[in-house]
């Protein structure tokens, strides 16, 4: 019998040690137009958990679950895991689960909305914070 | 990993239903910063958190909560006294905006935030 998720971080926990990823992700959310860029920094715990493998269940389930009303069983807390990601893997995976899908499925226009980048390139100055957008000439180049 | 069924806990004095220890303890918690680039500093049953804005952070946990009805305690330091704006518009079952604000009520970065959650998991 798969053991519940909570579970399975709990015991990853006390048996993994950390990992700082060295990405980020820079997203705009198209619903928002007049938002600063927002950044996602990833756990390192639970990069640690994706790392290792065995401890994390398909990211399908979570999609699904995102239309579960509060209060109903949800799938992903009793899937089986999965195996081992790579951290590009990982990244990719926290983007489907962390961010909403009208910025990495629904966007259709011509404005590059997400960005995996290394942490060196974001700012350290938060002066302009509620100004950052992506730099659109950057991606062209 | 073996399971200790039991109905009570006791110290040979007193006693009290296990429930009331596993329902009472915490389901998730994170301690970040806010300050410069945001980064987590530690963490259990957290899988990001992203920085939307100034004093703006949204925390998202790996298993989810049964409902957006659960509770966040939270701690917060700095060289100014905070407030927090607001914890809970768009609460979901696996985050929430965590907004801090400084004596004004301007939003303002903290050094570190501290937050816990208690409540039943999915």
């Amino acid at each position: 019998m798969t053991q519940h998720l909570w579970n399975r971080l709990l015991e990853a926990k006390s048996r993994l040690k950390p990992v700082q990823s060295k990405y980020r992700v820079l997203f705009e959310n198209p619903d928002q137009p007049d938002a600063p860029a927002a950044v996602l920094v990833p756990d390192p715990n639970w990069m640690a958990a994706a790392l290792a493998g065995g401890i994390l269940p398909p990211i399908d389930t979570y999609l699904r679950d995102r239309e579960v009303p509060d209060g109903q069983p949800k799938e992903h807390p009793y899937a089986e895991p999965i195996d081992a990601m790579n951290e590009e893997e990982a990244i990719e995976y926290l983007i489907m689960k962390d961010i909403p899908p009208q910025v990495w499925r629904d966007y259709k226009g011509n404005r590059a909305i997400l960005r995996i980048v290394p942490v060196e390139l974001i700012p350290s100055d938060r002066s302009y914070r509620n100004a950052w957008k992506i730099n659109q000439l950057e991606m062209a180049a | 990993m073996s399971n200790l069924v039991v109905s009570n806990i006791s110290d040979g004095t007193t006693s009290v239903g296990t429930g009331y220890v596993v329902n009472g303890s915490a389901k998730a918690w994170v301690d970040f910063g806010q300050v410069g680039t945001q980064s987590i500093n530690d963490s259990f049953n957290v899988s990001s958190i992203t920085d939307v804005a100034v004093g703006r952070t949204v925390p998202t946990i790996t298993n989810a909560m049964a409902g957006s009805n659960y509770h966040v305690s939270f701690s917060m330091w700095d060289n100014v006294y905070y407030l927090v704006v607001s914890v809970g518009s768009s609460k979901t079952t696996t985050g929430f905006l965590f907004a801090t604000a400084n004596t004004s009520s301007a939003a303002e970065d903290a050094d570190q935030v501290t937050l816990a959650y208690t409540g039943d998991l999915a």
